[in-house]
């Protein structure tokens, strides 16, 4: 991001430019105050942390995407991942197979929130990790390596089910859906915090730099002495890392994990990176416009819901957004570049 | 000699260099000569069949560009929009992408005070006309750009530095000032292979010269000795010499 200072020493400020950095905030800003007007109480703390809440589990993926799509790189198979991820935390942290225990309530045999936190993230790295291994060295591209994985993934989610769900947690794993700290739901803390640390690995660590120039230009990358397959390699697996942190507090939050959850979720969370200003065709982007792209949606479903306005009326508004944002900045860009 | 997986691609043969400390040899060559084929040869970019490098008295087998790197070779590549600048990234980034090793701590994280010291100082030396570090560099001339790469490899104190078509691209003023750079990384001691189909260029900063075609070097002289007429002679197909070795395999 360039800032007002710099823009000064090049000789007036480029509101353009400006624009570029901070016009999706704005933008959120304006969603609230038309909202806030629309319906005073949407501004209610008790709302504001429900919006959070809500936000936390698509953006925890789409943090990790952001990396992904700053290489330009695509991650579809994340929805499915995350029902699998779930999956599999249900059965640790019950202790069996989903068939016999799907109808106990009782956590007592299981291993426990932690054994099954780990299990999701686990799994959820590792299959980030074959999915980048296909890109890389099968040289698939990532569209199909991940269209491919959207339905292996859902497919190994029904079979380990049995299509149906795994329900019952105990309170030290339910706290991770449900509990807050203070007024603040334990997701959005959740989020925040692997924001923070998303937004400083991009931004300050030799890793960081190494992605956005993979992503920039892979064969002069590849020059510059980076090992790019390691690289791309490495983005998937933190998709995957965070696919499966976001299913273990999906999970926690619903008492249950779903074999159908995370459909169409790819698209929620493709849409808050594009939203939020990562290019599509990699090496531009922040974790900062992610946070403001996932709260817009956020904002966006909330504020129409508390307005009534019917959930296909949404899934309209949402799509309009989104490929008007992506023009607003095509649009923003062709000015400063002249 | 043919490479199966590219049956189209300029073979080399018999080519046999030497390259020394502190010289800048040029290598003159027309498209399809095999110049930046052995450039990307040496740096690891392609594969080599056989053949040995050797670099301090030690035989060297750089698999990739990061081998070479790291045994302290650099290569400026012909194509900078497509090879060498990551167009929408600032010029920080541009710079300091080859020795991020160098501007981190142990931990990973860039020490950027010292990075941004030394993009000031080479932004001095190399006299890089630039607004600020975060610009992207696509926003640079092409004379300023190839400094700011020149720059990126003089980040890691290179040994050999490669430099293929360094001027292209660059307007006249800039072209000059190109040629004084290389002078002067010789002069500290770096050994520079200057590949060029300019040849007012080849004689203007090469102590030694050598040519090639068709994949093979064709001859060698003193830079103070050549001339344009000598080199032309040497790098153009010699059709009648062709004609005569087409009958040969027939």
């Amino acid at each position: 991001m360039t800032s007002a200072t710099e823009q000064n020493q090049r000789g007036g400020i480029n509101i353009a430019r400006l624009l570029m950095s901070f016009g999706p905030l704005m933008f959120l800003a304006l969603l609230i105050v038309v909202f806030t007007v629309l319906k005073p109480s949407f501004i209610d703390p008790i709302n504001i942390f429900n919006i959070m809440r809500q936000i936390s589990i698509t953006g925890l993926i789409a943090l990790g995407m952001t990396f992904v799509i700053l290489t330009a790189g695509i991650d579809l198979s994340v929805g499915s991942l995350l029902a699998f991820c779930g999956m599999v935390a249900a059965v640790v942290a019950k202790g069996g197979t989903a068939n016999t225990l799907s109808l106990s309530t009782s956590g007592t045999q299981g291993y426990g929130w932690f054994a099954a936190l780990l299990a999701a993230v686990v799994i959820g790295a590792l299959a980030g990790g074959v999915q980048g291994f296909a890109i890389t060295r099968l040289k698939v591209p990532p569209f199909v390596v991940t269209l491919g994985g959207l339905t292996v993934f859902r497919g190994l989610t029904l079979t380990i089910s049995n299509g149906g769900p795994i329900s019952g947690f105990d309170a030290s794993m339910r706290w991770f859906g449900t509990g807050l700290i203070g007024p603040v739901p334990v997701p959005a803390i959740i989020f925040a915090a692997a924001a923070i640390l998303c937004h400083i690995v991009l931004r300050y660590t030799r890793y960081g730099r190494a992605v956005y120039a993979v992503g920039g230009n892979a064969e002069a990358a590849r020059l510059s002495g980076l090992r790019v397959d390691r690289i791309l390699i490495s983005v998937y697996v933190i998709v995957g890392f965070f696919a499966g942190l976001a299913a273990f507090v999906l999970s926690a939050r619903l008492n249950s994990s779903e074999a159908v959850a995370g459909i169409g979720y790819e698209l929620t969370v493709i849409s808050a990176v594009v939203i939020g200003g990562t290019s599509l065709f990699g090496g531009i982007g922040s974790v900062g416009g992610t946070v403001v792209g996932a709260a817009l949606i956020g904002v966006l479903q909330n504020g129409l819901q508390f307005n009534n306005v019917s959930s296909y009326t949404q899934s309209i508004v949402i799509g309009l957004i989104l490929i008007l944002a992506v023009a607003f900045d095509r649009w923003l860009k062709s000015r400063v570049r002249r | 000699m043919r490479d199966p997986q590219a049956p189209h691609a300029i073979v080399l043969e018999g080519v046999d260099l030497d390259l020394k400390a502190g010289e800048i040899l040029g290598v003159a060559g027309l498209v399809g000569s095999g110049r930046t084929e052995l450039a990307r040869a040496i740096f690891g970019a392609d594969r080599i069949a056989a053949g040995t490098i050797t670099l301090d008295g030690k035989t060297i087998a750089p698999e990739t560009p990061a081998d070479a790197i790291a045994l302290g070779i650099g290569l400026v590549p012909e194509d900078r929009k497509h090879q060498a600048i990551f167009a929408a990234l600032g010029i920080l980034t541009n710079f300091s992408i080859a020795a991020l090793g160098r501007y981190s701590n142990a931990a990973g994280f860039m020490t950027e005070r010292r990075e941004r010291e030394a993009l000031a100082s080479y932004r001095k030396t190399l006299s890089i006309r630039m607004a600020s570090p975060e610009q992207p560099i696509e926003g640079l001339s092409g004379g300023n750009q190839q400094k700011v790469i020149l720059a990126r490899w003089l980040a890691r104190d290179p040994k050999v530095l490669i430099v293929d078509e360094p001027t292209r691209g660059v307007d006249v003023g800039a072209k000059a000032e190109v040629h004084q750079i290389l002078v002067q990384l010789a002069a500290r001691g770096i050994a520079i292979m200057m590949i060029s189909s300019e040849l007012p260029e080849v004689l203007a900063v090469s102590d030694r010269i050598v040519t090639m075609r068709r994949g093979r070097i064709t001859g060698e002289m003193p830079g103070i000795e050549a001339t344009e007429e000598k080199l032309m002679e040497l790098m153009a197909l010699d059709q009648k010499q062709e004609a005569q070795n087409r009958e040969a395999m027939q």
